[in-house]
């Protein structure tokens, strides 16, 4: 490395006497860079987004849901989309045998749109559950209340909003002691959620637009006793594995010994969510990988070129004592340098469209410093790579034929 | 100084081996200027290349101040080439993208010792051959005979003992040829040792001795 300021020099000689083939090989680094950056961010921010979702829920949360869902043996969609497994029975069991919870609810989701007069607000998710569960949700309410075991025992037909439900069907006006209807029933609003910044999406819809009601209206109007969730949170956090064990000891018995549903706790959700995404990052790296691929293969290309261009240089730089080493880390340097500059350019640009993309638009990107030294790394590594055979091809060139060479 | 012994060189095509040097000895003293003359293709320029170091014999050995370079490795015959031995050609083989005075720097970067002053040392070369108005110049700003100025202060900027010159006048006006001719006769009078091949017998008759060679044995 006695070479390496030197190097450095030669190279930026070597790369701004020929500005257009440089700027064309650095592109296709650019472009690879780019690609694997900018899909890295925008996996890291769907990563970031789920976390932040499924922590948003209560802390110390422990979920049965119906079906087996395992890693080993794979999900059968059917155990959770299809009539569940979970009973009032269950959620029973658990409330007379287990104490070291607290706020034990159980939930369905109602199918149905909600109307108010001409207004319709059709993305809103219909959840059925009992009083607990507006803690298990770590849900505050703004207006109002939310429903209590009284309304549960009666079935009343009480629905409280979430913050841009209300708005979409009510505007700025008051929305409790109003009526909405749903499914052909007239519901008396009683209560508005607070908005969640980070709104925890359940099952796939947002927090902030839900329709929430007692889970035994639910059961009356849909005419099914489902169960879809039980849920609890243990008093403590080093409590929750105890209590997963337990609920799923005494499930199981409930079940006959028939494991046919999970007790999760957030870390298993998170798990099952990091693995998904595990595998979809993985596929994105190795698409964007080929973008680098084609990059390094371009630079391979200009740089058996440049030295054959450069023959005679090679030759007289032997002659007046450089040795073979000299000559492979001169033109090793050389690659390193153009796809490092790739690298940097890529990441720059990636940078200002990650930066774009989350002012103006809701696509989840979360450009880390991590992704950023990785795909610089990556570019290095590309340059050394496809820049190693060409270099070593130059160092073994003969001196007196390179002298030679016109 | 420099001893040529039972030295063979073979240059094999795909059909045929053609024999540039046969069983060549040859030696030189210090402080010697010596010239090789014979016609193209007799094989003084390959000579020339294996006492340099450029080249290595099939047979046969060359040792220059009692070192066998024949033997040498890589970084060794490097530095020797850096160290001992100055190059002088033909076409010059200047670097064409940069100036005079880096293309006399070029050395001193290979040097295996640190080289402290290499600006200055090498426009105090630039200066000995008359170049002290050309260090920024580019070699195609250059006439040929400034070229062929910046080579030989390129070939002593290292201070080394031997100078090889390769047909140093042979691209060159005889104005200019006697021009570096002189420098060459001025460089041996302090102290180099100096081979220069040429075919020109006029040039050769200033050399203190003249080696004759033919079809790769010296007459």
């Amino acid at each position: 490395m006695r070479l390496f300021f030197e190097n450095i020099k030669i190279a930026g000689y070597a790369l701004l006497s020929n500005k257009i083939r440089s700027t064309l090989t650095t592109l296709g680094i650019i472009i690879g860079v780019l690609t694997i950056s900018l899909l890295l961010s925008i996996a890291q921010g769907v990563r970031k987004g789920i976390t932040d979702q499924i922590e948003g829920l209560g802390s110390n949360l422990v979920a049965v849901v119906p079906g087996k869902i395992s890693g080993s043996s794979g999900f059968n969609p059917a155990s959770s989309f299809g009539v569940s497994t979970l009973t009032e029975d269950d959620f029973n069991t658990i409330k007379t045998n287990l104490k070291e919870i607290k706020n034990l609810s159980m939930g369905m989701l109602v199918a149905g749109t909600v109307k108010l007069k001409e207004k319709i607000s059709s993305s809103s998710l219909i959840f059925a559950g009992t009083a607990e569960i507006i803690n298990v949700l770590n849900g505050e309410v703004a207006v109002g209340r939310f429903f209590n075991q009284e309304d549960l025992d009666k079935s009343e037909k009480v629905v409280v909003l979430g913050s841009e439900t209300k708005e979409k069907l009510f505007g700025g006006s008051e929305a409790v002691g109003e009526e909405i209807e749903l499914r052909g029933t007239q519901f008396k609003v009683i209560g508005v959620l607070k908005q969640k910044q980070t709104a925890p999406s359940f099952l796939g819809a947002n927090f902030n637009d839900l329709v929430m009601m007692p889970i035994t209206t639910g059961w009356e109007i849909t005419k099914l006793k489902q169960i879809f969730r039980i849920m609890m949170q243990a008093n403590t956090a080093s409590g929750v594995k105890n209590v997963k064990d337990k609920v799923n000891t005494l499930l199981l018995a409930n079940h006959k010994g028939e494991e046919d549903f999970t007790v999760l706790t957030q870390d298993d959700i998170l798990g099952i969510a990091g693995n998904i995404l595990n595998i979809l990052t993985a596929m994105i790296s190795a698409i964007a990988a080929i973008s680098l691929l084609v990059g390094g293969i371009g630079i391979m290309n200009i740089m058996i070129i440049s030295i054959t261009e450069r023959t005679k240089e090679i030759g007289i730089r032997k002659a007046l004592g450089a040795t073979k080493t000299d000559i492979l880390s001169q033109f090793l340097t050389e690659s390193v340098i153009l796809s490092s500059i790739g690298g940097i350019f890529g990441i720059s640009i990636s940078f200002l469209i990650s930066q774009l993309i989350s002012n103006y638009s809701q696509l989840p990107i979360y450009l880390t410093s991590k992704i950023i030294l990785l795909s610089l790394g990556f570019s290095i590594v590309v340059g050394i790579i496809f820049g190693i055979a060409p270099a070593i091809k130059a160092a073994n060139k003969q001196t007196v034929e390179a002298l030679r060479y016109e | 100084m420099i001893q040529v012994n039972n030295v063979y060189k073979n240059y094999n095509t795909k059909k045929t081996k053609i024999e540039v040097l046969k069983d060549v000895n040859l030696k030189i003293k210090e402080g010697e200027f010596i010239s090789i003359l014979g016609p193209s293709g007799s094989g003084k320029s390959t000579l020339l290349n294996l006492i340099g170091g450029l080249d290595l014999p099939n047979n046969g050995t060359v040792l220059v101040d009692d070192l066998e370079i024949t033997r040498l490795g890589d970084k060794e015959l490097a530095n020797f080439r850096n160290k001992t031995v100055g190059f002088v050609f033909q076409f010059f083989n200047l670097l064409p993208r940069v100036s005079a005075l880096e293309n006399c720097i070029l050395p001193l970067i290979y040097s295996s010792t640190p080289v402290t002053d290499k600006k200055a040392r090498a426009q105090n070369v630039l200066k000995l051959v008359g170049l002290e108005k050309r260090f920024n110049h580019k070699p195609s700003e250059l006439s040929g005979g400034e070229q062929q100025r910046v080579a030989i202060a390129r070939a002593i900027v290292g201070d080394p003992k031997i100078i090889l010159a390769d047909e140093p006048t042979g691209n060159l006006d005889s104005k200019t040829g006697e021009e570096i001719m002189e420098i060459f006769l001025d460089l041996n009078k302090k102290g180099k040792t100096i081979i220069m091949v040429t075919h020109e017998e006029t040039l050769a008759k200033k050399t203190h001795k003249i080696v004759k060679i033919k079809d790769g044995q010296i007459l």
